[in-house]
């Protein structure tokens, strides 16, 4: 039985949560009274149905890497607040943010059996791991509609709680399909009452596919990922070429190939031996990668693309050889076609040179 | 680079990524500012460090992988 006014808690990061920016990635959790940064638009938006509780923070870094310990972390953190409702985020297409939204919700929805729901874009990681668990409304890339986004998401927390006499569904949820309520499809199958039966609607979508209408499958195909792995390398390292690739945004000061810190579209290919020397200068480079905290690489690049340990392993015969140029690309928001895109052309060049192998490092 | 032939080890502070799109050989990294570095060692223990790293992802290749597990120095997850 629910209270009149809604008990809603929110999940934001460090940088929503108004702690800090990259630099506070690592912070570990702390719970707030009331609502923080967004939340307050959402408390607005909330009026008279409900208020923010709770605010719960954690840092990008702290959660993403340990997710399931995060996750779990988190939602025993709120349980005092009594939530009637949970929302993250919205994450929009922040990779490490999504990925918590997804889990902390998850967690939250199966430890406490309320509503968790979150919003992101439709290329955020968080999106795939997570959409057949969560509720996650459909957000663009930009936080620019944020006020929209959470209007959408405490809608959609409306209409679950609502016992709803209009609902189609078999089971009697209050909740509509995926393009209705603007949330990614679950996968999962749900059966409606229609005035229709099967055979005519087959026959209805069909005239519209032959006459160039719209129409909407009701069971859409799945997509599956079906890369096969390359097979191991067969020969002894030591007669094996290695080539070092990273997606971390490593470029020279200049940035000469433009590559963009967010939503990047090239890579470059940077001979190693000038580019990073062993007694390289921290002056010599930027990092064109918004997404985490640069310090460290800057300090020393070796920790990044780790030129100076596959010296030594050349020069000591445990490799063949080091493959003379280091692929330099930055992943942060990055179009997932283009991803591809570059993967292909920078195979061209390993091989040219017949490489062996590659090791990538990202963040 | 797979699907060309290559075998990749990609290490990375936060696998699930790198697993969703597939990859069979993920190696789980320091942290996700400092993937191959730790900044609470001395020079000398971080070269040692990724020392290990770079010989752990070298043997990965060597390796059929597998896309339901993430690697760690020490073994896997």
């Amino acid at each position: 039985m629910m209270s009149n006014e809604l008990r809603v808690v929110h999940y934001v990061n460090q940088f929503f949560g108004q702690q800090g920016g990259e630099d506070m990635a690592g912070m570990q959790f702390v719970v707030k009274e009331g609502p923080v940064g967004p939340g307050i638009a959402l408390e607005r938006i909330l009026g008279a149905r409900g208020k923010v509780v709770a605010t719960l923070i954690c840092g990008d870094n702290y959660f993403a890497e340990n997710i399931d310990r995060a996750a779990d972390e988190g939602a025993g953190l709120i349980a005092d607040f009594k939530p009637d409702v949970f929302l993250a985020g919205p994450a929009f297409e922040a990779g490490r943010y999504g990925m918590a939204c997804g889990a902390v919700s998850k967690a939250v929805a199966c430890r406490f059996g309320i509503p968790a729901i979150t919003g992101m874009a439709e290329e955020n990681p968080g999106v795939e791991l997570y959409r057949h668990d969560v509720y996650i409304v459909r957000t663009q890339r930009s936080a620019l509609k944020v006020t929209e986004n959470l209007a959408a998401m405490v809608n959609l927390a409306m209409k679950i709680l609502s016992r709803d006499e209009q609902s189609r569904l078999v089971t009697r949820e209050a909740i509509g399909r995926p393009s209705e309520d603007g949330y990614f499809a679950q996968g999962v199958i749900k059966n409606e009452y229609t005035r229709k039966t099967a055979a005519e609607r087959g026959i209805d979508m069909l005239l519209a596919k032959l006459g160039g209408g719209h129409f909407e499958t009701e069971l859409p195909l799945p997509v599956q990922s079906d890369l096969k792995p390359a097979p191991p390398i067969e020969k002894p390292l030591s007669r094996c070429e290695i080539a070092l690739v990273s997606d971390g945004g490593l470029v020279p000061k200049s940035n000469p190939h433009g590559m963009r810190g967010r939503g990047n579209l090239v890579w470059a290919a940077y001979e190693l031996d000038t580019f990073l020397p062993n007694d390289f200068s921290s002056d010599d480079y930027s990092i064109a990668h918004t997404g985490y905290y640069p310090v460290y690489v800057l300090e020393d690049p070796n920790r990044m693309v780790p030129a100076d340990i596959m010296r030594d392993l050349e020069r000591e015969g445990v490799i063949g050889k080091l493959h003379p140029f280091f692929y330099s690309t930055s992943g942060n928001g990055t179009v997932r076609n283009r991803c591809w895109e570059m993967g292909t052309e920078i195979v061209k060049n390993l091989q040219q040179r017949g490489v062996d192998g590659v090791i990538l490092t990202s963040t | 680079m797979e699907q060309a032939g290559f075998p990749v080890v990609n290490i990375t502070a936060v696998p699930s990524v790198s697993q969703m799109v597939g990859l069979s050989r993920v190696l789980r990294g320091e942290s996700v500012a400092n993937i191959l570095g730790n900044a609470q060692l001395t020079r000398k223990e971080e070269k040692n460090l990724r020392r290990r790293y770079v010989l752990r992802a070298l043997e990965l290749l060597k390796t059929g992988g597998d896309s339901k597990q993430v690697f760690t120095l020490s073994g896997a997850e």
